[in-house]
């Protein structure tokens, strides 16, 4: 009774928050209200309809014995208190995406992006990947390429596989990019970037040979150093002679983080990826509970409009494109994401230790990915809106003159100076803040301002700086992970044709696959580096479509397993999410292939920039590059065609599949595993011994 | 003993149990209780090779974020 009292109040709460959001609009809102029709949303989702999808669709049974009991080998397999199940899911699919595309995606104002991120959450990215999870924990733990595989037959696994492939090498060339970006002339960050690696290889020195296993402590103490090092880079910007060491342009850079990925991919993993991992995770964690207790303390007005002029005529500076179907694609993360579904098929289904935990783990923890983008709206909209666009809008768009740019950006109705960008830069402890592209840096500026404001004025740039670190490194554990897993994909392909190749330990092989997939993801990192536009408005919407393009295939995979097992009136729950997002999908890629807009399509961009090279109009210095990225637009739209095609491929063999379980004819029969009771006492474990 | 500092520290150290699970510093202290609870005859791991064999299981396979 008492609980229905309470979902009550929230509804009402709740509805009066969202509408509070959406009809409010001469006058600046308090953070708060979207902060409240978050939580309310979220809970009311995660109380009514996840539940309601656990007990109808799945029908969970909690006397069945998961994998977790059944194989529990004290190792990868084994039964996990619920609470632990869901903070380990949650670290393992958060990462810089639901922070960067939100920001970018404020050049709309804050109301699209934040409906999305709730609207999208709620009914698409928790469902998915609670459903994922459900289905893997299922099936033995297995991952979505092996279900699609087994559920769909060979052509829509192969797919899969393939689309998985191209999207982590697009993500850490992105990622790389927005690292780059912060990192470019900021003598500061640079020297804190750099510092991690010799950090985390400390770190990883002394948690195998010093204290072994000894996780938290080997965290900690890789905390306190990365905040020492967050405070040295701050005298080394200061220091005469040290502070040019460390003051760089974006190609070298680049070459850096290359380099980087590719040392990272073929040291153990013990000496520098498994310990930032640990840093990682823990970092993680703390921030997220720090920046939500500072934004709910301090609650700041959000300066941003509601919709910007930018969301009816996509001429949007930051990326080209309407709202649809833009703001969905370049949110990403923060409210569906393809990548969750390979983490909900790898470790996590391998430690739920009952199936009633698996909505708290899949639904829960995506409600709070999704709560990390609403606070990235945050951070960003708190901005003065011509400050946040200079900050987020590339040289090539505004000019790469300060009184340009400014004159430009308020131009728009956005009005900002030169002296208050220059003061703010003095502030963060950076020579300048123009055109500091790909989200990280004013994502850092709002954090920075939330923080100083909860905890202390004046430490300000130090705050700057450590949200830059906090950036830094989820990226870079994006870059040395994902270039192992590509690895792996590629050694796994090679040795189809040479199985000597598919040994992963052979040496030769590690080479040559590591070689092929950091030069696959360092190209377009070094594209975009060029790029006069910044890059991001070229790699970030491909990078949404491609993660979208996996979520699409997630889901797909998950209407076809509902299908076979009799459960077709239910099929909705999947596919409507699927039909949204393959729509917007499908709409993106369309555009981005066709359009003849020079800012929007690639082909068109392309075409546009060989004219004006061939009738000789082009600056030297653009003319330089400019055959790279005329190249490079049109392998962006091929890619494009790729992405569509293989979603396409996979939707057609689940229909396919479907259609032919409903006539009664054969199809691959369902990889479920046989029931077996369960002898374990879920809630009776421990959170840890 | 029932008192404000007592339910303090019940929080605090279920916080600390919860992160040490999610960070995965008690891994080896649940393979021992599980290999004693289980398979009491096999030769158990030290905590250095337990965790270099975590390692390198870890990151054989996909596991990424975004």
């Amino acid at each position: 009774m008492y609980a229905r009292l309470i979902a009550a109040l929230l509804a009402v709460v709740g509805g009066f928050a969202v509408a509070g959001i959406a009809l409010q609009r001469d006058e600046p809102i308090n953070s708060l209200w979207i902060v409240t029709a978050a939580v309310c949303v979220y809970v009311l989702g995660y109380r009514f309809y996840a539940k309601w999808i656990e007990t109808r669709v799945f029908v969970v049974d909690a006397t069945r014995a998961t994998p977790a009991e059944r194989l529990n080998n004290g190792r990868d397999y084994l039964p996990t208190h619920r609470w632990v199940v869901f903070g380990h899911h949650f670290a393992a699919i958060a990462g810089a995406g639901p922070l960067v595309g939100p920001t970018l995606a404020m050049q709309f104002g804050y109301l699209p992006g934040t409906l999305w991120l709730l609207v999208g959450a709620v009914l698409g990215g928790c469902v998915q990947d609670m459903t994922i999870l459900f289905m893997s924990t299922r099936r033995n733990g297995k991952s979505l390429g092996q279900m699609a595989r087994d559920e769909l037959g060979p052509i829509g696994g192969t797919a899969a596989v393939l689309g998985t492939l191209m999207i982590v090498v697009i993500i850490i060339a992105v990622l790389g990019l927005v690292i780059v970006n912060a990192m470019k002339h900021s003598p500061w960050a640079t020297f804190t970037v750099f510092a991690t690696i010799p950090i985390a290889i400390f770190v990883g020195y002394f948690m195998r040979h010093w204290r072994p296993g000894r996780v938290l402590e080997g965290s900690l103490l890789g905390l306190v150093l990365l905040i020492l090092a967050v405070i040295g880079g701050g005298w080394i910007n200061g220091h005469a002679t040290l502070a040019p060491l460390f003051n760089w342009e974006g190609v070298p850079l680049a070459g850096f983080v290359i380099g980087y990925g590719w040392i990272a991919a073929i040291l153990p993993v013990w000496l520098l990826l498994a310990p930032r991992d640990y840093i990682s995770t823990f970092l993680k964690i703390a921030v997220v509970v720090l920046l939500a207790v500072a934004i709910i303390a301090i609650h700041p007005d959000i300066k941003m409009p509601a919709l910007t002029q930018f969301a009816k005529d996509g001429t949007g500076p930051i990326f080209a494109g309407k709202i649809f179907p833009f703001v969905f694609i370049t949110i990403a993360c923060g409210a569906l994401s393809g990548f969750h579904a390979l983490v909900s098929s790898g470790t996590t289904p391998k430690l739920v230790a009952n199936e009633k935990d698996i909505r708290l783990a899949g639904y829960g923890s995506m409600a709070i990915e999704s709560f990390v983008g609403v606070m990235a709206v945050i951070a960003a909209t708190l901005l003065d809106p011509g400050v946040y666009f200079a900050i987020n809008t590339g040289a090539g768009v505004v000019g790469a003159a300060a009184a340009d740019a400014v004159a430009t950006i308020s131009g728009w109705g956005f009005p900002v100076t030169v002296d208050q960008m220059q003061q703010l830069a003095k502030d963060m402890g950076e020579s300048t803040l123009f055109a500091r592209t790909g989200g990280a840096p004013s994502l850092a500026v709002g954090m920075a301002s939330i923080f100083s404001s909860a905890f202390g004025k004046g430490l300000i740039a130090l705050w700057y700086h450590f949200a830059i670190m906090f950036e830094a490194i989820f990226i870079l554990t994006t870059v040395d992970a994902g270039t192992r897993v590509g690895r792996f994909m590629v050694q796994d392909a090679l040795g189809q044709i040479w199985p000597s190749l598919g040994r992963t330990s052979w040496y030769p092989s590690v080479l040559l696959s590591s070689t092929l997939i950091v030069a696959g993801w360092g190209y377009f990192l070094y594209v975009g580096v060029i790029d006069p536009n910044g890059g991001i408005n070229i790699l970030w919407p491909l990078f949404g479509i491609a993660n979208q393009m996996l979520a699409a295939i997630a889901l797909t995979v998950a209407c076809g397993i509902l299908v076979k097992s009799g459960k077709l009136r239910y099929v909705w729950v999947t596919a409507l999410p699927l039909a949204w997002i393959a729509l917007v999908t499908t709409t993106a890629a369309v555009q981005k292939i066709f359009s003849p807009d020079a800012k929007l399509g690639f082909f068109a961009a392309a075409n546009g920039l060989e004219a004006q090279l061939t009738a000789g109009t082009l600056a030297p210095e653009r003319a330089a590059v400019a055959p790279t990225l005329i190249f490079n637009q049109r392998l962006d739209g091929w890619l494009t065609v790729l992405f569509l095609l293989i979603m396409w491929v996979v939707i057609f063999e689940m229909l396919r599949i479907s259609f032919r379980h409903l006539a009664g004819k054969p199809v691959p029969p369902s990889s479920e595993a046989a029931y077996t009771a369960t002898r374990l006492d879920a809630s009776a474990l421990p959170r840890s011994h | 003993m029932a008192g404000p500092g007592n339910s303090m520290r019940q929080f605090l150290s279920s916080g600390l149990s919860l992160l040490r699970g999610v960070t995965g510093d008690d891994a080896y202290d649940k393979y021992v209780a599980h290999m004693r609870a289980n398979q009491p005859e096999e030769r158990l791991m030290s905590a250095q090779e337990f965790f270099r064999a975590q390692m390198e299981q870890k990151w054989s396979c996909i596991n990424g974020c975004c």
